[in-house]
């Protein structure tokens, strides 16, 4: 599963992406994203699946593209 | 009836002054057009920390803020009578005074042409997977926060 990092996620993971496995619903991204990275809980930022931002607890299949996208600042 | 389709608005760098002195000139081609209101962004040298900002690097999750472009555009131009609607955005580094945003709607009656271009600049800013990055003097930096 690939998860791509934009805006100030970049800086906090130090990383643009991440592939990383055995991920089945959001919960557990957020929970992977803490372990290796605790400093993402430093700012709100919303979850995109296949380019479609979902809210709440979401199922994820294998081969979804997730993106990270904190708030924009665009403009 | 608008008739350009804008697949792109992405710009790398600055946005040139001469490309939208050639936009302004194509408008002039619809001869029942009374009106455009245009609005230029421009990178400002805000301090910050006892900095000035000399720089700001945009990115942009291309595919998500094109997609929602197209969205806003649709909704516009279905809401008010527009002879023409557009708008560039940069993405990379623009250095301050330079432009880096620009919208552009055209219509019969300045009404339409100013509440246009103002609701799209504002949901464009609102609404695009745009991210800005302020480089400052002292080679530091802090992501933009839009109010």
């Amino acid at each position: 599963m690939d998860i791509t990092f934009f805006g100030r996620l970049t800086d906090l993971t130090g990383n643009k992406d991440l592939n990383t496995d055995g991920i089945t619903n959001t919960e557990e991204l957020l929970q992977r994203l803490l372990d290796l990275y605790p400093s993402v809980s430093e700012i709100p930022f919303v979850i995109a699946v296949n380019n479609q931002i979902i809210h709440g607890r979401h199922i994820l299949k294998k081969g979804d593209h997730i993106s990270l996208l904190p708030p924009f600042s665009g403009g | 009836m608008i008739e350009n389709i804008q697949e792109n608005i992405f710009i790398e760098g600055a946005i040139p002054v001469d490309l939208i002195t050639e936009i302004l000139l194509h408008q002039n081609r619809n001869t029942h057009t009374g009106a455009y209101s245009i609005f230029v962004g421009q990178v400002r040298d805000d301090e910050i920390g006892g900095s000035r900002v000399s720089a700001v690097e945009f990115t942009t999750h291309t595919e998500m803020a094109l997609e929602k472009f197209h969205e806003i555009k649709r909704s516009i131009c279905a809401k008010y009578p527009l002879a023409d609607f557009l708008a560039f955005h940069s993405v990379g580094r623009v250095l301050t005074g330079e432009i880096c945003f620009f919208v552009l709607a055209s219509s019969v009656h300045r009404g339409e042409a100013i509440k246009a271009c103002q609701e799209a600049v504002e949901r464009i800013k609102a609404e695009m997977a745009i991210w800005g990055k302020l480089l400052l003097e002292n080679e530091t930096a802090k992501w933009k926060e839009n109010n």
